[in-house]
């Protein structure tokens, strides 16, 4: 984050630790800057290891910004949401740019064994995720929510329990019904 | 699907996978579902066994190696045609959008271009609003000092672009740093962005994010406008305002205060961000200290704090002696909390810019100054002619202080001639109640005059200082009021005291002199009001730098003819007390007990007096018990001279109007104290000094400002005793 836009998110992250959620919204993009910037760092640095670990990542860089404003961050289920919210962004985005076509000839599984399907079509079932969790969202926010901090932000039951104030019991049963609906909706013809 | 069927659908879904599968027809049987619910609980449940592993792996394990790949951002943008452009290498991305130098692809002119583009991801309508808003702004706005807009439109994927001038340059404050450009030369650059951002205004669009970043200078020296992005176009129906906080995305620094609480936006916005660049122009740093505070803090300065002054701000020896006075109060105009105490527009603020780089007397300093009398005459609630005098007197007391650097003490004597004459006059105008109806009238027009909130409403200016305005009335008193010497007499001699405060020492006492005249021409050679008139005259003319030999003959001479033509003039006892000021301040030079003894006389009986009229709680009663501190002080009995001040101060803090005595009172106490030797408790006085001092004050004033300075003296004088 350049010493620019570090002045204008002091401002916004104030405002939501102050309670404004909207202004969650309005961080996106600059959060979302640092969060590329690591993550391609990361990988660059790592390259024989493809585990991108977002939650941490998001959080070092919440810390950055913590040490930049002086803001003192408590609230760790607030981070875990937003950093499953940029995750995504941030893989779809970058599915984006590297996605031959939407969807390959394989069963999206999202799976260990997936790994060996190149990389042009996993991005491609990234970009076709993205859009049915925009489908499921329309009709159920809680269970999109819980399948981006669960998929995208790596986060436990236990977590988004937390930062949903659910029992951890609802977000197995919900995960596991957006589980079924995402994938018939991603897999059938 | 609908929420609510989906929920059920959910229910039934869930029920059925904690069952057995053998179980599971049973129960959708019986579970109350329409036919279309039960058949898609059907189908997902179908899914069980094949979404098994579905999802099991982290989106970041799946597909992380995605980052590693060298993605298409700039590199494969390189090369893609954007309308008639050839995109060569991005320059830049900020939240929002990025932009890329590009060049014409048909090679027809050699013409480099910037061109903007909003992020696919941030594709949005609102985004994509904001975006036609900044094309149409631009479009508009064809000026040498503002990158122009040379072609818009939206690529095959639907993002939209903008083809903008490029510019080749450095941000202005670097490029003021790197090539250590003197004073002059920054201010004439400065002058330049001055003239598009007013052209930009004078097109009714406010650029709201004026910062170095956003004004590039080229090779040539030209300074150019980017980032209209957050403008906003002050449409005329829409009235002439917009709200800051639409878009979250401002540099506090740079910001103005009413952008920070997301109050309306106006050019005089711009103003305020025009001055921080020009502060950091000059200073190559920033008003507020923001090392180490929280973006609360930040904020709170900026709506709150006071701006550092330039001249003490100034971290670059190329501009470290011109800065102090003109360009400080230029500057610290600009950044005026209130919106219309700043410059009305930017070109009086380039105007005042350019007077400075011709050496030529600036508005900024003395607008100051009439705010300054403005603000406190809005804090007297007195019958207005008592108000105006005060008015006068004090603004007199606080710019000889502040501009001309006077003793304290003289500082003192004023403030309480300045109740006196208010005093006297109050009095007066309840006997004469028709004159002084009139006289009132003529005053407040005066002060209208001087008063740059009222003024500006009617006509449009603001900058009316109270030279002017002195001015203007002083020519008026002896035509407007011609058949009122009386007031004529009086109104010369407040007059003569704003004169005297601007330097012009000379006009100052010819007021003076009027006013005796016309003391002298109403009421003969002996009367109490000419003994009065002679007192001003002295009270003029000590002013005026005039010695013991010239000012005493005359004080003893107004002395003498008040106690014999009005002993019970309220004037009296205010006369004694300056007399005595006289004979002590001779006395001290001299050593002479003799003269010391005569002063205690008349502060003796210059206390009576006063008890006898207002009582012994009365601020010119304490006043007169705290001449006899002095009067201690001056014998060198310090023992004292504490016990009396000891006591004032509290006498002080109790009594109407006796708010600034109190403070001084403090402070003198303290001075005693220091003198002792006492120094942990004189240290303890000053800091309740200038904590009381701010807390009616306000932080901002001559009088806290003069308190401060008088404390550093007492310290530096005592210290290594």
């Amino acid at each position: 984050m350049g010493e620019k836009s570090s002045a204008e998110i002091t401002r916004t992250l104030r405002e939501w630790n102050e309670g404004d959620e909207g202004a969650k919204e309005r961080l996106l993009p600059f959060v979302y800057d640092e969060l590329k910037r690591q993550a391609r760092l990361l990988m660059s640095r790592e390259r024989s290891d493809h585990t991108l670990q977002p939650t941490a990542l998001v959080h070092e860089a919440f810390l950055r910004l913590s040490e930049q404003t002086g803001i003192d961050w408590q609230n760790r289920s607030h981070f875990y949401g937003i950093a499953a919210r940029l995750m995504r962004q941030v893989l779809v985005d970058h599915a984006r740019q590297h996605a031959t076509a939407k969807r390959g000839n394989h069963a999206i599984h999202f799976s260990i064994d997936d790994v060996q399907i190149p990389a042009e079509q996993r991005a491609g079932s990234i970009l076709v995720l993205d859009e049915v969790l925009e489908r499921l969202e329309k009709f159920d926010e809680t269970q999109a929510r819980i399948v981006e901090m669960r998929f995208f932000g790596g986060m436990n039951h236990q977590e988004i329990a937390d930062s949903l104030g659910v029992s951890e019991r609802t977000v197995g049963r919900e995960w596991e019904a957006a589980r079924l609906w995402l994938y018939r909706e991603l897999n059938r013809g | 699907m609908e929420a609510d069927d989906w929920k059920r659908i959910k229910e039934a879904l869930l029920e059925a996978l904690g069952l057995d599968p053998g179980e599971r027809a049973a129960y959708l049987e019986r579970v109350d579902l329409t036919a279309e619910a039960r058949a898609e609980v059907e189908s997902l449940l179908a899914f069980e066994a094949e979404a098994q592993d579905f999802m099991s792996l982290p989106a970041g394990e799946f597909s992380g190696d995605l980052f590693s790949m060298t993605g298409p951002a700039a590199e494969a943008l390189a090369g893609q045609r954007v309308g008639a452009y050839e995109i060569v290498s991005e320059l830049g991305s900020g939240g929002m959008g990025a932009v890329y130098l590009a060049r014409r692809a048909d090679g027809k002119f050699d013409q480099r271009v910037a061109i903007k583009m909003l992020r696919r991801e941030f594709n949005t309508e609102r985004l994509r609003r904001t975006f036609n808003r900044e094309k149409q702004i631009l479009a508009a706005l064809s000026h040498p000092n503002i990158a122009r807009l040379l072609d818009a439109g939206t690529t095959d994927d639907g993002v939209p672009y903008l083809v903008m001038e490029y510019v080749d340059g450095e941000p202005i404050d670097l490029y003021c740093r790197s090539r250590k450009l003197p004073l002059n030369d920054r201010l004439k650059l400065f002058n330049k962005v001055c003239e598009a951002v007013a052209f930009a205004h004078r097109h009714l669009v406010v650029h709201r994010d004026l910062k170095p970043s956003n004004i590039l200078v080229n090779e040539g020296g030209e300074p150019k406008l980017l980032d209209f992005g957050i403008s906003k176009l002050l449409d005329a129906d829409a009235g002439a305002a917009g709200h800051a906080t639409q878009l979250g995305a401002l540099t506090p620094q740079y910001a103005s205060p009413e952008q920070v609480r997301g109050e309306p936006v106006t050019t005089a916005t711009d103003i305020y961000s025009l001055g921080v660049v020009l502060f950091n122009l000059l200073t190559e740093n920033l008003p507020y200290r923001v090392v180490g505070k929280t973006a609360g803090e930040v904020l709170r300065e900026i709506t709150e704090g006071e701006p550092a002054l330039p001249s003490e701000a100034t971290l670059t020896p190329l501009t470290m002696s011109g800065l102090k006075g003109d360009l400080d109060n230029i500057v610290l105009k600009a950044l005026s909390k209130e919106p219309e105490r700043r410059y009305q527009t930017v070109e009086q603020f380039s105007a005042d810019v350019w007077r400075f780089v011709d050496g030529l007397p600036v508005l900024a300093r003395r607008a100051t100054l009439s705010y300054r009398v403005s603000k406190f005459y809005g804090r007297n609630q007195v019958t207005v002619w008592a108000a105006a005098l005060i008015f006068f007197s004090l603004c007199a007391g606080m710019t000889a202080a502040l501009w001309q650097a006077q003793a304290a003490r003289t500082q003192e004597r004023m403030a309480s001639e300045a109740r006196r004459l208010a005093e006297s006059e109050a009095e007066r105008a309840r006997a004469e109640k028709g004159k002084a109806e009139r006289t009132s009238r003529f005053m407040q027009s005066f002060l209208e005059y001087a008063n740059p909130h009222w003024y500006g409403r009617g006509e449009g200016r603001i900058n009316v200082t109270v030279r002017e305005a002195i001015d203007h009335a002083s020519a008026r008193i002896d035509t407007e009021l011609s058949d009122e010497p009386e007031v004529r007499a009086d109104l010369h001699y407040t007059v003569g005291e704003v004169y005297r405060t601007h330097g012009e020492s000379g006009i100052a006492l010819t007021h003076f002199r009027q006013s005796l005249d016309l003391y002298r021409q109403v009421h003969g050679e002996r009367h109490p009001k000419v003994a009065r008139g002679i007192y001003y005259l002295c009270v003029g003319l000590s002013r005026t730098g005039a010695g013991i030999e010239e000012v005493e003959p005359l004080l003893r001479q107004a002395v003498r003819m008040m106690r014999e033509t009005d002993p019970e003039n309220v004037n009296l006892p205010y006369m004694l007390q300056t007399l005595a000021s006289w004979v002590m301040h001779g006395g001290r030079e001299g050593g002479d007990e003799g003269r010391l003894a005569e002063a205690e006389g008349l502060i003796r009986e210059a206390k009576t007096l006063f008890t006898r009229h207002y009582g012994e709680n009365h601020i010119a009663t304490i006043t007169a018990e705290s001449s006899l501190a002095s009067l201690a002080r001056a014998r060198g009995d310090l023992a004292l001279e504490e016990g009396i001040r000891e006591e004032l101060v509290g006498r002080f803090g109790e009594v109407e109007g006796g708010e600034y005595d109190h403070v001084r009172a403090m402070f003198n106490l303290a001075t005693v104290k220091l003198r002792l030797g006492k120094r942990a408790e004189a240290e303890k006085l000053f800091g309740q000094a200038v904590e009381l001092g701010r807390a009616r004050w306000g932080a901002p004033d001559p009088r806290l400002a003069l308190l401060l300075r008088d404390i550093g003296r007492a310290r530096s004088s005592t210290a290594g005793k």
